[in-house]
């Protein structure tokens, strides 16, 4: 090459050093969210075709409602029983996938009281344009 | 580098009007291959699917012959507005719901299925406690690969060779747990 | 319609070709034909997602079947075999050879399509294009997802013997005074393409036998009833297909590196950046497929490495755009159409490639996965630079091919419609992922932001339609009655165009080719 490219090779370094940055600050941001509070309490999501069903630690169950108490530290074990499902409230962003054969989990803790969709977000077949659910937080001690 | 030294052909409208005529032509063939065969080509479940549904060759209960009365009965697949509800006939809490039916051994039970609903459902009779499976001889009306869309409708029926309770549920997955199940009590 | 050898010859004379022009006559064809049926079915999807409630499609599984025609349309019949019609084209002339360097394999590599392509539309599966399991093992209809799973299989092996018959012509076949550093940036792309085929495409041949085998109820290993484990199949899935969109687009960067130079009329900055950018995308592609997994419940050091190896391949990348930028700097540019869809590609590969490293960012990716961010973001790529560069390169050849000019005032309509219309609709589509629509959904639930993005978006798409059929007229009556093009250089560019005759190649001695 006839002419000098050191254009380039400045380009090619604000390059990598903005995507340096972009995956130190992901992994940092990451390592910090997915350590799950000891005071988390457990709920057992189950996914199946076409519904969500829930069951606390007392044992209640709840079938397409999730009540819950805001500002409180929740641990979700998703399972599912047939195909894979995703269990996501996107106002939280919660997302983890439902993979039958194993449990996956995943915690959070709702800041305002109110009512958020809870959507399926993996493919899962006829119904999964309608295999929703409603969380509700309630402002209770 | 050589230079093109031949006479350069162009092609003509008449050419361009055949390939439009080939390609054109075997679309519309495609399409009434497909069209014609409907439903066909998403009609079945594959082996592995019928062993996760429970869905075997053998009937669950042997084929028997109809040596009591008819029994009519209309089964309408309704659903509450949020779509959390599923149930027959009406919803829990008012009259009509999930009707229980009576029946002696022998009877023949007719049912006469329609799809009141939004969404899709199928129709079976099964001896299971829970889930979609085991459904029983010329019970099903259409079935979760192929269900009845809203406002369709068909006919089977049911002859029980054997006492106890049978169930008559939705067959798709999920919606039995959503409401859509009732007893036939068969003495 | 081709670009006569002798004289006009009967069309069965054309279909029985293995002369490397007439074989890629036929995969252009094919792969247009193929954009318009999968265009269609885009058309049908966006109308019915107008707005809440059934529009046009009655019930779900209609709508499931149609969006998976339409991404394995998509990809595998038009983008893949567009790109295979270029390269046949092209590829010979470049290395200065008479043909590809198998003429029968290569037909053979193209009369696989239209069956395999038969399969895939009668059956019409609705798993979407990647068939997770345990759907497509448990619950996808029959006899379809088995036509799908065959279907895929041969044009698969289509796809391994056109990358076979590439990478010889190009390696072993080359003039001999022209060394491989020398072959023009065009060829490097599909010599890196064709190999990354070969190491990538395999393992989906696997994994679809796997899922044939599955289904049958004779095996295991995606089928978690029987022991298997779901997640394997996504691995040998995007083992090959996170490499396999390196496949689709380096391609299109390699016909904007045809494009970009003569229409700038200048030299590209430098022919040596991009034969390493290539190279190393080819490589770093490996590197990052389980990105697509990170909502699977990987470990937290899985999807750290995955993130890095994405990010690994962004600037490879980046070196393309430098120098198609720096090639047009101080160039005198003539903004014909070809140029006009090359520099609309560039842009939309630099907004798709910002889009995703957001993806990649680890707990990004909670916010943005299966979601229409994610939908938007790989059309940016598959229609805004794949697209934008193989229909740019198609009006550029189309003197070539047919010994007339388009129509070029319609031609420069259709890239504004289509421009206007991408961004309409894969920018709204970032916007309504964010806003936490899920993707492969038949209908939504009538929230207010949801449902004006959805009318918004259907409507850009509406106007890519109304381009695309400008498209299609203007490449029909100008090829049947289009001004004769002057052949040494019918875009006035001062420059060289391509000449139709395949130069000798004394290494085969005397008397033709």
């Amino acid at each position: 090459m006839a002419h000098s490219n050191w254009a380039e090779w400045i380009y090619l370094g604000v390059v990598t050093a903005l995507l340096i940055y972009v995956g130190a600050e992901a992994w940092n941001v990451e390592r910090i969210i997915e350590h799950t509070p000891e005071d988390a309490e457990l709920i057992k999501v189950t996914a199946q075709q076409w519904l969500w069903s829930f069951e606390h630690e007392d044992g209640t169950k709840e079938v397409g409602e999730l009540h819950l108490k805001k500002d409180h530290a929740y641990k979700f074990e998703i399972r599912s029983i047939d195909v894979n499902h995703n269990f996501n409230i996107p106002e939280y962003v919660v997302l983890l996938d439902a993979i039958p054969g194993r449990i996956n989990t995943v915690w959070f803790s709702p800041t305002e009281a109110g009512e958020f969709d809870i959507q399926c977000r993996e493919y899962c077949g006829l119904i999964h344009y309608n295999m929703r659910a409603t969380l509700i937080v309630e402002d209770v001690k | 580098m050589s230079e093109h030294d031949e006479t350069v052909y162009r092609t003509s409208p008449g050419r361009v009007g055949k390939l439009m005529t080939i390609l054109v032509g075997l679309v519309v063939v495609g399409g009434v291959i497909f069209f014609s065969l409907g439903d066909y080509w998403i009609s079945e479940l594959s082996p592995a699917g019928m062993d996760f549904a429970g869905i075997t060759d053998e009937p669950a209960a042997p084929a028997v012959a109809q040596t009591g009365a008819d029994i009519p009965i209309t089964l309408d697949f309704i659903e509450s507005k949020d779509f959390r509800t599923l149930a027959f006939n009406a919803l829990p809490g008012e009259p009509g719901n999930n009707p229980t039916i009576n029946a002696k051994v022998g009877d023949r039970i007719i049912f006469n299925i329609l799809n009141a609903g939004k969404s899709f459902h199928a129709f079976g009779v099964t001896l299971d406690e829970e889930g979609f499976g085991g459904i029983l001889g010329d019970s099903a009306v259409a079935s979760p690969n192929s269900p009845l869309k809203p406002g369709d409708g068909g006919t089977s029926e049911f002859i029980p060779g054997e006492p106890g309770t049978y169930y008559y549920i939705c067959t798709v997955p999920g919606h039995r747990e959503m409401g859509m199940v009732g007893t036939i009590i068969v003495e | 319609m081709v670009l006569e050898l002798a004289r006009p010859r009967p069309i069965w004379q054309i279909m029985f070709s293995t002369h490397h022009t007439d074989v890629g006559l036929m995969y252009l064809t094919f792969s247009l034909l193929a954009m318009f049926v999968g265009g269609a079915m885009a058309i049908a999807l966006r109308v019915e997602l107008f707005a809440p409630g059934a529009q046009l499609i009655q019930d779900s599984m209609t709508f499931n079947r149609l969006f998976t025609a339409h991404g394995t349309t998509m990809i595998f019949l038009f983008l893949l075999p567009s790109a295979s019609a270029v390269g046949n084209y092209l590829v010979p002339i470049m290395v200065r050879y008479k043909d590809m360097a198998y003429p029968k394999l290569n037909a053979i590599a193209f009369w696989m399509i239209p069956p395999a392509a038969a399969l895939v539309w009668l059956g019409m599966a609705d798993f979407g294009w990647y068939a997770n399991p345990p759907y497509s093992v448990i619950s996808a209809p029959a006899p379809a997802a088995e036509m799908w799973i065959f279907g895929l299989k041969v044009l698969g092996v289509s796809s391994i013997l056109s990358s076979i018959n590439f990478v010889v012509t190009i390696m072993k076949c080359k003039h001999p005074d022209m060394s491989l550093g020398k072959v023009p940036l065009l060829g490097w792309s599909f010599l890196s393409s064709s190999i990354i085929v070969l190491a990538a495409m395999p393992t989906f041949a696997a994994a679809l036998l796997m899922l044939l085998t599955d289904r049958l109820g004779a095996t295991g290993f995606f089928n978690p009833g029987v022991g298997g484990d779901p997640i394997a199949y996504q691995h040998l899935f995007w083992f090959t297909f996170h490499p396999e969109v390196y496949v689709l687009v380096i391609p299109a960067i390699g016909m904007m590196y045809e494009i970009i130079p003569r229409f700038s009329r200048r030299p590209i900055f430098s022919h040596s950046s991009g034969v390493a950018a290539f190279i190393i995308l080819s490589i770093v592609a490996f590197a990052s497929w389980a990105h697509h997994m990170f909502a699977t419940g990987m470990s937290f050091t899985e999807k750290t490495v995955f993130m890095v190896g994405t990010l690994a391949a962004v600037p490879a990348s980046a070196m393309h755009v430098f120098n198609f930028l720096a090639t047009m700097w101080n160039g005198r540019i003539k903004f014909a159409t070809p140029m006009m869809w090359a520099v609309g590609g560039i842009a939309l590969f630099f907004a798709a490639g910002a889009g995703g490293v957001v993806n990649t960012a680890m707990p990004l990716d909670f916010i943005t996965h299966d979601s229409y961010w994610v939908v938007g973001h790989f059309h940016l790529f598959v229609f805004g630079t794949i697209a934008f560069g193989t229909i740019g390169f198609v009006y550029y050849l189309f003197p070539y091919i047919t010994g007339r000019m388009y129509h070029e005032k319609w031609g420069i309509v259709h890239f504004i419609l289509a421009f206007v219309g991408a961004c309409i609709t894969f920018f709204t589509q970032h916007i309504l992922g964010l806003f936490g629509m899920p993707r492969r959904i038949y209908d939504y639930p009538e929230i207010p932001e949801w449902i004006s993005m959805n009318a918004l978006i259907s409507i850009g798409a509406m106007i890519i339609l109304v381009g695309m059929v400008i498209f299609l007229a203007n490449m029909i009556y100008s090829s049947a009655k289009g001004k004769p093009a002057n052949l040494e250089d019918p875009f006035g560019l001062g420059g060289k165009y391509y000449y139709p005759f395949a130069q000798r190649n004394p290494h085969h001695g005397d008397g033709g080719y």
